[in-house]
């Protein structure tokens, strides 16, 4: 076994050519080569130096990758304590239909510790290391494994590309922004808590839990009464963002712009003013670009089997002037707007009738010519609880972005839960793509993104005004 | 003479891989047989047991779960690449969205 230890600070930035201002990160990575003799960072194969790659065999080419992805995150935190990797190049699944590529994680996870930010919250071990100020016991933070196989071929003649300069080679994949991914998730850039079960490690959550945040409950996971809230929510394709002051103070600056889309503001009471995502019809009105405001009825039909609001009949009270109220259900929305268009209403809010989720609306009627939005489950019992004297605006956002919902940076939530790439990755539909979404697209090298701004949120110490000359971030 | 189990796996793979375009009926290889076990493991919070230090700092040893894989798949000639906790490739099964300004904000539905 052979460790391998280099530290980054403002000195040995210089050193290897990247001038810089107002950096104060120091990290110290530790790589323990887990590799027997003549294999994996050993290996003795000489190979010719490519793409700033200067190592001229093939166990130090792969040490220079890792040692630059080491760089990359060591520029970004601060630690005093060393971080330690356990690494390894090892034979893994490799077909010509397809490879692992590599793997990591932590070690342990840590809880009330020296200088805890959040009591009985789990943390990544370098994290809590750092935080700390001492090693907390653990021998090594973050495993990584890599797969050797892929230089054998085994991928359809394919290679790893380890060159540092982001011109990965036709048929290759580059080796860096893969380290770079998995080296962010051993750092801090995913959670325990289940997925499939809602539940935490020993009955405690972890610190990404604070962060996890719902918009159709609008609530974290950590402040969800239940695992089947979490479960609920981990599939929320639309609703579960990341809800940081890091990220939501930076993601302007890094996502694309957007069409801006439908919102319901919630004028009063003041005990229920807010701002709730919504979904918009593909019928009838479009809401006025100036907004819609009016006071919300909620609308009856008289029909208590199943449900007297949910607009399925003829409305009965008088919705003159009014934006009306009614819950999803029973029927097609084109039938509750209808109904409710001609009991008088100037607009429409459907109320979901689930905990999670907020729904765009599709129909045709050409009857329908009222604008129409759909709501929250949440929203719609605020609405409820002050009625009558409840004032909304059926609107638009000011801003949006790609990526973003409600003015957070959404995360992977696919309807069909796939363990992993749900909840701990950034949303695919992310423009541009961002290192941590739950795939590696050939415009990622080594940018670290959004997820500078994450590790900050969890409680890293990260490096303020970071400029490089040579233009990474 | 001294082996590792990886040495064995290394010779297992090595035999696997010489034979590759074999009906997929074959045996699973023990590495293969080792990462659908892991797969199963791998998120699994059973066994997990929480420790106390002599400070009060508590941990938990996550025994190697909790891996994040990073993987590729090869779908009409094109490399796809995904991220979760499964090691075996063929969980890989689902698309990702094309980026584009008009994607939706939210599930469509009719009732």
């Amino acid at each position: 076994m052979k460790k391998i230890k280099f530290s980054i600070n403002v000195l040995a930035l210089s050193l290897i050519g990247l001038a810089s201002t107002s950096v104060m990160a120091k990290a110290t990575f530790v790589i323990n080569i887990q590799d027997d003799p003549d294999e994996g960072f050993n290996d003795p194969t000489p190979v010719t130096p490519v793409g700033g790659n200067n190592g001229t065999t093939l166990g130090e080419q792969r040490l220079n990758v890792f040692r630059r992805a080491g760089q990359i995150w060591g520029a970004n935190i601060n630690s005093d304590i060393e971080i330690v990797i356990n690494a390894q190049f090892d034979p893994q699944t490799c077909s010509n239909q397809g490879a692992v590529l590599g793997s990591a994680g932590p070690t342990q996870i840590y809880a009330n510790f020296a200088n805890v930010p959040i009591t009985n919250t789990w943390y990544y071990p370098a994290l809590a290391d750092s935080i700390s100020g001492q090693n907390l016991g653990g021998v090594n933070d973050v495993n990584t494994i890599f797969n050797s196989e892929i230089d054998n071929g085994c991928l359809g003649g394919s290679s790893w590309y380890y060159g540092l300069d982001g011109s990965t080679a036709p048929n290759s994949t580059a080796l860096l922004p893969v380290v770079l991914h998995e080296l962010g998730h051993g750092l801090g850039s995913s959670t325990v808590t289940s997925g499939t079960t809602g539940a935490f490690i020993s009955g405690r959550p972890d610190i990404w839990t604070n962060f996890l945040y719902d918009l159709s409950t609008k609530s974290t996971w950590r402040e969800m009464s239940t695992n089947a809230l979490r479960v609920a929510s981990a599939i929320n394709e639309f609703g579960l963002v990341w809800n940081g002051p890091s990220v939501n103070a930076r993601f302007p600056e890094v996502l694309n712009t957007s069409p801006n889309r439908t919102q319901l503001t919630i004028n009063s009471p003041v005990s229920i003013a807010d701002t709730h995502v919504a979904g918009s019809a593909n019928f009838g009105d479009p809401v006025p670009a100036n907004g819609l405001t009016a006071n919300v009825i909620l609308a009856n039909d008289s029909v208590a089997n199943p449900n007297i609001n949910d607009g399925c009949e003829p409305i009965t009270n008088d919705l003159t002037g009014a934006i009306a109220l009614v819950i999803r259900g029973d029927c097609d929305f084109v039938l509750k707007v209808l109904n409710a268009q001609n009991a008088g209403a100037i607009g429409v809010l459907i109320a979901n009738n689930e905990d999670i989720g907020i729904v765009g609306m599709n129909g045709t009627e050409p009857g329908v010519t009222v604008p129409s939005l759909g709501i929250s489950k949440k929203a719609g019992d605020d609405i409820i609880s002050q009625l009558p004297g409840v004032s909304v605006t059926m609107g638009f956002t000011t801003t949006a972005f790609i990526g973003e919902n409600g003015g957070h940076v959404r995360k992977f939530a696919p309807e069909s839960f796939d363990g992993g790439s749900s909840v701990s990755h950034w949303s695919t539909t992310a423009s541009p793509n961002l290192l941590m979404e739950p795939t590696i697209t050939p415009t990622i090298f080594s940018e670290v993104d959004l997820t500078y701004n994450l590790f900050e949120d969890i409680g890293w110490d990260v490096a303020v005004d970071l400029i490089f000359e040579d233009g990474f971030e | 003479m001294h082996f590792k189990k990886s040495h064995l796996a290394i010779v297992t793979v090595l035999l696997v891989f010489s034979s590759m375009t074999l009906a997929e009926t074959k045996e699973l290889t023990q590495l293969e047989i080792k990462q659908k076990t892991d797969a199963l493991m791998n998120q699994s919070q059973e066994g997990l047991e929480l420790k106390v230090l002599s400070d009060g700092t508590e941990y938990v040893d996550l025994q190697g779960r909790f891996q994040m894989f990073s993987k590729v798949k090869i779908v009409d000639g094109k490399k796809v690449f995904v991220c979760n906790t499964h090691p075996t490739v063929d969980m890989t099964n689902h698309t990702h969205e094309v980026k584009s300004n008009n994607y939706p904000t939210l599930k469509r539905a009719s009732k």
